[in-house]
């Protein structure tokens, strides 16, 4: 407010006359601290009405149309404007483009290169040594050679060769595992051990993939020193779970030049029998 | 009356805006057409230099025609072309890193004198004293004694408060008012150009 309607600071008074000019008085006197009165009174001196009079005309000369531009200019304008944002649309739409191939390239690469790993991967595991206990194979049809590792034990979980207490039964079973002709049987000779005194009696039967199979595995790897030091040394190229006479037994076969050595051993480490093939 | 509705130049703003934005090239070559003056008169107010003014239109109109599918309808086509106008002809001043250089003020005609053509004379006289402000004084009393907007439509082009408008706009008449020699009398205001604001970036 100003009561005491001492003059306005002259930038006040111009801001007064020029929103008067626009409509705004009101607002502008409410912004400064006047009531709509107060400032309608300081626009109205003497003074002030020169000073809106020179506002009016300032406002009227910016206001003056500025010459239309001709028609040749404004052709040309336009022209270039939509000619140049259609340009950039273009080449817009073809980085679009490029993107959208580099990211099929990509996707393709990505999708490609999962694959190749998965594959990989596959097949990694499928020639990976079996190095856990509870991947024991029950399979008949596994392979007849495998690699003999540190210990004397075979890569691999040992093949079944069910019941063998018939020497014969076993000599075509290993025949058969490591394809080899059929033996005559005087070519093939075969030595028994009996079996050690205070062995338990287990139960006969065909191995089967239950923890029975798992336990001779382990047996399998704990006595392949007893059956390596038997044959002679070496790694055995076959080993294989069975039974003889009732009791479960481990079968090693180790390769002698042409020939091949095979170490029986029971439960407890003691060799059942030998024999050697062909 | 099919050819009427097929003539876009009987079509209003914004159905030709809403055209070009589909990509309609004729309707946005009329839309062009239609505000190219005004753009330029705006642009030129604020530039206060003929050549500056040409670049900013161009530079605005280019503005328009990439940016049209943004214009949504909710301002006026043509404050929302004074828009992209302004912030052209601000940007083009920002530019040039200076102030638009002053256009030589053209004496009063003397009365035995060859008289200049009085329109050119303004013309002259206007650009001098607005190169005399700085863009953002232009800009605003531009767009008010111009275009006619109201203090909140150029609160809202300028992205400033209305209080901050009308300050802008009372300083630069009054600057302009003293630069053309309207002086006032005695004890009613005696700025000099550049003694105020609006020569300066502030409000």
């Amino acid at each position: 407010m100003n009561p005491t309607h001492e003059p306005l600071d002259e930038r006040v008074l111009d801001e007064l006359l020029s929103a008067d000019l626009d409509g705004e008085l009101a607002a502008a006197a409410a912004d400064l601290g006047l009531s709509v009165d107060e400032a309608r009174a300081a626009i109205t001196s003497a003074a002030a009405v020169a000073r809106r009079a020179a506002l009016g005309r300032a406002s009227a000369a910016v206001g003056a149309s500025v010459p239309p531009l001709d028609p040749d200019t404004t052709a040309r304008l336009v022209t270039a404007s939509i000619t140049e944002a259609r340009k950039d649309d273009e080449l817009g739409t073809a980085r679009r483009r490029r993107e959208r191939r580099g990211d099929t390239a990509r996707r393709v690469m990505v999708v490609a290169g999962s694959a190749a790993a998965a594959i990989a991967v596959i097949v990694g595991l499928a020639h990976m040594p079996t190095s856990s206990e509870d991947k024991g194979s029950m399979s008949l049809g596994a392979p007849t050679e495998r690699a003999g590792t540190d210990d004397g034990s075979t890569a691999t979980s040992p093949v079944a060769l069910g019941d063998v207490s018939d020497t014969e039964q076993l000599r075509r079973r290993l025949a058969a595992q490591l394809r080899l002709p059929e033996a005559p049987k005087d070519l093939a000779s075969a030595t028994t051990v009996s079996p050690q005194k205070g062995s338990s009696p287990l139960p006969t039967g065909e191995f089967s993939s239950d923890s029975s199979g798992r336990q001779q595995y382990r047996s399998a790897r704990a006595c392949a020193p007893t059956a390596r030091a038997a044959a002679g040394g070496g790694a055995p190229v076959l080993t294989g779970r069975a039974v003889s006479d009732g009791r479960p037994v481990t079968v090693y076969v180790f390769r002698r030049g042409a020939a091949y050595d095979v170490v029986v051993v029971s439960r407890d480490c003691s060799v059942v029998s030998r024999l050697t093939l062909p | 009356m099919e050819g009427r509705r097929s003539d876009p130049r009987h079509s209003s703003d914004d159905e030709l805006a809403a055209a070009a934005a589909r990509g309609d090239a004729r309707a946005l070559d009329t839309l062009l057409r239609r505000h190219a003056s005004m753009i330029h008169a705006v642009c030129r107010r604020i530039l206060a230099n003929a050549d500056d003014a040409l670049d900013a239109t161009q530079n605005a109109m280019i503005s328009i025609s990439r940016r049209i599918e943004l214009f949504d309808g909710r301002a006026k086509f043509s404050t929302w072309c004074y828009r992209v106008a302004t912030n052209a002809a601000l940007d083009e001043a920002r530019r040039r890193g200076r102030r638009p250089a002053p256009v030589e003020i053209v004496p009063e005609p003397l009365g035995d004198a060859v008289p200049v053509d009085d329109a050119v004379a303004d013309r002259l006289d206007i650009d001098a004293a607005l190169a005399q402000l700085s863009p953002e004084h232009r800009a605003a009393v531009a767009l008010r004694d111009l275009v006619g907007l109201d203090y909140a439509e150029i609160a809202a082009v300028l992205k400033i408060p209305p209080g901050t408008v009308r300050s802008r706009i009372a300083r630069g008449r009054a600057a302009l008012a003293d630069l053309m020699g309207h002086d006032p009398p005695d004890g009613a205001g005696n700025q000099t150009p550049t003694s105020e604001h609006p020569t300066s970036n502030t409000p």
